[in-house]
């Protein structure tokens, strides 16, 4: 009994040892999901904050001083993220926090951040609902609203046709969320939605799906997915002989997209961030320096989280002095900052204002079409 | 000292921890604390179940699903979000868990072993799929803002009661007649019938007991992360909280509290091991329970209850 | 009606890969009377692996040579891999009450999901086409592709050296005597350890030939697509009666057919809950599934 007692006493003393911070260096926190169901978004995420986090260390820090990078792997589980973002505030005292990827667990995070007044910046979760946590919370994406209005505006002014058919995959909730809103902005503009089926994460046989919608005639079909179905969707499109162009959001952007479905992924159209033939050379320096280092070409997650990164380091780099409360007023007075998505902006409920590319697939490459901004 | 005042001063110790924690650590160490209550109620109810009727349950994650969006329904749309009432809401979400375990036990108890376990998993899997379809609660998009304890000291609390609660009836059913005749059935359950106890009553009545605590830890763990998806009661939770009950022993009550201890406490302390960013706990996981399979699948403490393990150790050495 | 056949034709060529797997699960079953979860990695091993050897050869232009050997790879590996599961995670437990097994089978799997996912990565792959995706024919509206050809005609192979094995060959006759009354076949001079691994190396290679036809078709490959597929086909086996070979082939393209239906005429997001709530309705009525032959409980 005595054994038992002095093992719990001994592990909790364990836990009670907080890291001194040394004073040299600014403590960032970043939670991710290495492993687990959507391990690809935490993998890129993560490879994106290293990368912009090693760049700024390179140069010299912010303000002389460097950046100590704490991340933990939620494991795509709620329970996890609740634990690593009590973790990296209350235990490792990090200053400011990076993450998530998906709505979801940011939700979560975005509680714990709010209570502890620490500001947390997501570089990709689209639900509206993440910011309206706290005036901590930050997001250096656009939301779904947006990203709805931008295909549903392609869609009716540029192609100029009225009928679409959804897929939409239900296990998401960025697919689900950018699908409602593309249905409400569509028929807005006067258009119509003329079928609305769904598949799930995971799958790869869609010709029912596919062969329903054949059937019903619409103009375009709506694949707000993940570019792992998307690029299976595309190939069976052109199997059973159907024309319509799709379009999609910002889950399309991935190497792997056009590796997958080769061919068949040609002249479909998605709403992205930034196009791979972008003259900027910021965004041009990291393609290529992300392709030397992990040998592959960068997807939007990865992006994202680099221009989260930047971000937070403006904003700590405009502070007098680095406390939470200080970097929360400097981020939310971020204008016109410059990443490799482009330019983007804080606006009053704490979401970046920025424009979307609509692009088509051409191969590995996606030529811009069209650009919309938000006004 | 008799055994309500040693009781008594056990729980009294457990509060003044509970004082002790809440000024001298942190959140952190708080959301693990809660979460290994949780864990301690989830792994509770799968072994009274498995352990000791015999039940494999692969389902359990669908009854805490259950319980958990029954908690936060009511909380969110019948009683407007007061923290007040989140014992009742959970107590509610243990009812609910309870008649999903009735209706599944209707037709299963006439299956064996494997069987029950393809049931129960089928059950999991078309609660979850119902929930993910269910565009009321969210869908995908999950349940979110539901109301938490307000501080500390409240859940803390509240999940203690639970969790002492659970342990009790659990542990006074194991030593009751009720526990004996489930224990009967165990061993052979064709001598059983014929001394007169009716199988399929006593399995369905303890799956009911199980589904309900299982209802309630679904319920706790809502209010306790404040937001909950279909994503969160997945297989996997089904197997991480069978581990835990594997682990401890099936058929060892405080087994399974003691798993539910470790392996909630100690991946959060392997955290702090360089192994980069490759996370290998579910590495690690599935390797303890193969190997304990093969080496030592009593678990630690078999069938045995914490305070008869150490008697029988000091009892050996004499 | 158009539409009707061509959700029959992806039906069934998807219940053809449902049929592949589910042998494996209701062999293993029908010997050991354990339900190997850990059937749906050797699955995703089997594709792995044959991409890895694609990888490794240079496989640069598709062919049929290429995809022969590509078979041969993914069945060896998976082969391979399901006899070392045996060996050294289930032999060991044998004895053991069932439940022993069945934990230790859901331990080996959730360490290869998330073992995959560590060493192959997380991201999906491409699968390199291994043969030549052509447009063959139509019939009433519907497309006929070579691969579909070859999925319907390399199950069909399968399947009828699967069953001339296991009716025709003395290894089957073993099989099934080991099936039946493994207590017994020792006296008869069969050794039990080596049929069992037997069982389940032809279950493995069948699932690792499943996994390369599956992803010349959809060449998309992850760690983690063995449970999909995995969970089908289980249902399929429980459906056509555990124990069964012919009830495995029949419920698999029942399976299949039925959740394309489903999916085709409305309500796509419950295919999960449609095969479950399949099995259980059968469970309830004929817990032996279509053709599964009563155990008796002796006393």
């Amino acid at each position: 009994m005595k054994k038992l007692a002095l093992v719990v006493a001994a592990s909790l003393l364990a836990f009670s040892c907080t890291k001194k911070a040394n004073d040299n260096e600014i403590l960032i926190g970043s939670y991710s999901s290495n492993t687990g169901s959507t391990a690809t978004f935490g993998v890129y995420q993560l490879r994106g904050t290293e990368m912009a986090v090693n760049e700024i260390n390179a140069a010299g820090g912010i303000n002389g001083k460097k950046i100590k990078l704490i991340n933990y792997d939620n494991k795509s589980d709620s329970d996890e993220t609740l634990a690593v973002v009590n973790r990296l505030i209350t235990q490792d005292k990090v200053v400011a926090i990076l993450g998530e990827a998906t709505s979801g667990r940011s939700k979560i995070g975005a509680q714990v951040a709010q209570q502890n007044k620490v500001p947390m910046l997501t570089s990709s979760a689209t639900n509206p609902d993440v910011t309206k946590v706290g005036n901590f919370i930050f997001r250096a994406c656009f939301i779904d609203p947006f990203q709805g209005l931008v295909m549903a505006k392609f869609m009716t002014e540029t192609l100029k046709v009225k009928k679409a058919a959804i897929m939409r995959d239900i296990k998401s909730d960025y697919s689900v969320g950018l699908s409602d809103n593309f249905a409400a902005k569509l028929k807005e503009l006067g258009g119509e939605i003329v079928a609305d089926v769904s598949y799930q994460e995971g799958d790869i046989d869609f010709k029912s799906q596919l062969t329903s919608l054949k059937g019903k005639n619409p103009d375009v079909i709506f694949i707000p997915g993940y570019y792992g179905e998307v690029a299976l969707v595309a190939k069976q499109l052109k199997e059973l002989g159907m024309k319509q162009p799709m379009l999609g959001g910002d889950g399309w952007s991935s190497p792997d997209l056009f590796k997958i479905a080769k061919e068949a992924i040609n002249g479909h159209y998605f709403s992205n961030h930034y196009t791979t033939e972008s003259k900027d050379p910021k965004t041009m320096k990291f393609v290529q320096e992300f392709k030397t280092k992990f040998n592959e070409t960068p997807d939007v997650m990865a992006a994202l989280a680099y221009d989260a990164t930047y971000m937070m380091a403006e904003a700590i780099k405009n502070t007098k002095a680095v406390t939470s409360e200080n970097i929360r007023e400097e981020l939310s007075k971020i204008k016109d900052f410059h990443g490799v998505t482009g330019k983007m902006s804080m606006d009053a409920n704490r979401d970046a204002v920025k424009s979307a590319v609509v692009v088509k697939v051409e191969g590995e490459e996606y030529k811009l079409v069209t650009e919309i901004s938000p006004n | 000292m008799n055994k309500l005042t040693k009781a008594s001063l056990f729980l009294l110790g457990f509060i003044v921890l509970g004082l002790i924690l809440n000024y001298f650590l942190n959140s952190y160490i708080h959301a693990i604390l809660i979460s290994f209550m949780i864990n301690a109620v989830m792994a509770l109810s799968l072994n009274f179940i498995t352990g000791l009727a015999d039940q494999f349950s692969l389902g359990h994650a669908g009854l805490m699903a259950v319980g958990a969006y029954t908690s936060a329904i009511i909380s969110k749309e019948l009683l407007s979000d007061q923290w007040y009432f989140i014992p009742l809401t959970v107590v509610a979400a243990g009812f609910a868990s309870a008649v999903l375990g009735f209706l599944v036990s209707l037709p299963s108890f006439k299956l064996k072993g494997d069987y029950l376990a393809i049931v129960t998993l089928g059950m999991a899997e078309i609660v979850r799929v119902l929930i993910l379809n269910w565009n009321h609660v969210g869908g995908p998009r999950g349940y979110n803002a539901i109301v938490k304890f307000p501080g500390f000291l409240w859940s803390y609390s509240f999940g203690l009661l639970v969790l002492t609660i659970t342990f009790v009836t659990f542990f006074r059913l194991k030593k009751s007649w009720f526990g004996r005749n489930l224990w009967a059935l165990n061993e052979d359950d064709i001598a059983a019938e014929v001394m007169g106890l009716d199988l399929v009553k006593a399995k369905r009545s303890a799956f009911i007991i199980s589904s309900f605590f299982a209802g309630v830890g679904g319920g706790v763990y809502a209010h306790h992360l404040g937001y909950i998806s279909p994503g969160s009661f997945s297989f996997l939770i089904s197997v991480q909280i069978l581990i835990m009950a594997v682990l401890g022993g099936l058929g060892s009550m405080s087994g399974s509290i003691l798993a539910a201890f470790i392996l909630t406490i100690l991946p959060e302390l392997l955290r702090s091991l360089p192994t980069g960013t490759v996370d290998i706990r579910m590495i690690v996981y599935p390797v303890i329970l193969i190997c304990m399979m093969i080496v030592r699948p009593q678990g630690l403490l078999g069938r045995l209850e914490l305070i008869e393990y150490f008697r029988m150790k000091k009892w050996i050495k004499s | 009606m158009e539409e009707f056949f061509q959700h029959t034709l992806n039906g069934l060529s998807f219940g053809s890969i449902y049929a592949l797997v589910a042998l494996g699960y209701t062999m293993v079953y029908g010997i050991l009377g354990m339900i190997n979860f850990a059937h749906s990695e050797i699955y995703m091993m089997g594709a792995f692996m044959c991409y890895y050897f694609a990888l490794f050869m240079g496989f640069s232009a598709p062919s049929p040579i290429n995809f022969t050997l590509g078979l041969l790879a993914a069945s060896l590996a998976a082969g391979m891999i399901g006899y070392l599961v045996e060996k050294f995670a289930y032999k060991p437990l044998r004895n053991s009450p069932k439940m022993n097994s069945l934990i230790t089978a859901i331990g080996v799997s959730i360490l290869f999901q998330f073992g995959g996912q560590i060493i192959f990565g997380a991201n999906p792959k491409s699968f390199p086409t291994l043969i030549e995706d052509k447009n063959l024919f139509e019939i009433a509206g519907s497309q006929i592709h070579l691969i579909d050809l070859l999925i319907y005609g390399v199950s069909a192979l399968a399947l009828v050296g699967l069953h001339f094995v296991i009716y025709r060959t003395q290894t089957g006759r073993a099989m099934r005597a080991v099936s039946t009354r493994s207590d017994m076949t020792p006296l008869m001079g069969i050794d039990n350890n080596k049929i069992i691994s037997m069982t389940f190396i032809v279950g493995s290679v069948l699932a690792g030939i499943a996994a390369v036809l599956v992803s010349i078709k959809y060449p998309k490959i992850d760690p983690m697509m063995g449970s999909k597929i995995g969970m089908s086909a289980f249902v399929a086996a429980v459906f056509g009666g555990i124990g069964s070979l012919h009830g495995a082939i029949i419920g698999g393209l029942l399976l299949g057919v039925g959740e394309y239906y489903l999916i085709g005429y409305g309500a796509s997001t419950y295919r999960d809950a449609l095969s479950f709530s399949v099995l259980i309705f059968i469970l309830l009525f004929k817990p032996t599934g279509l053709f599964g032959s009563k155990m008796k409980e002796k006393i």
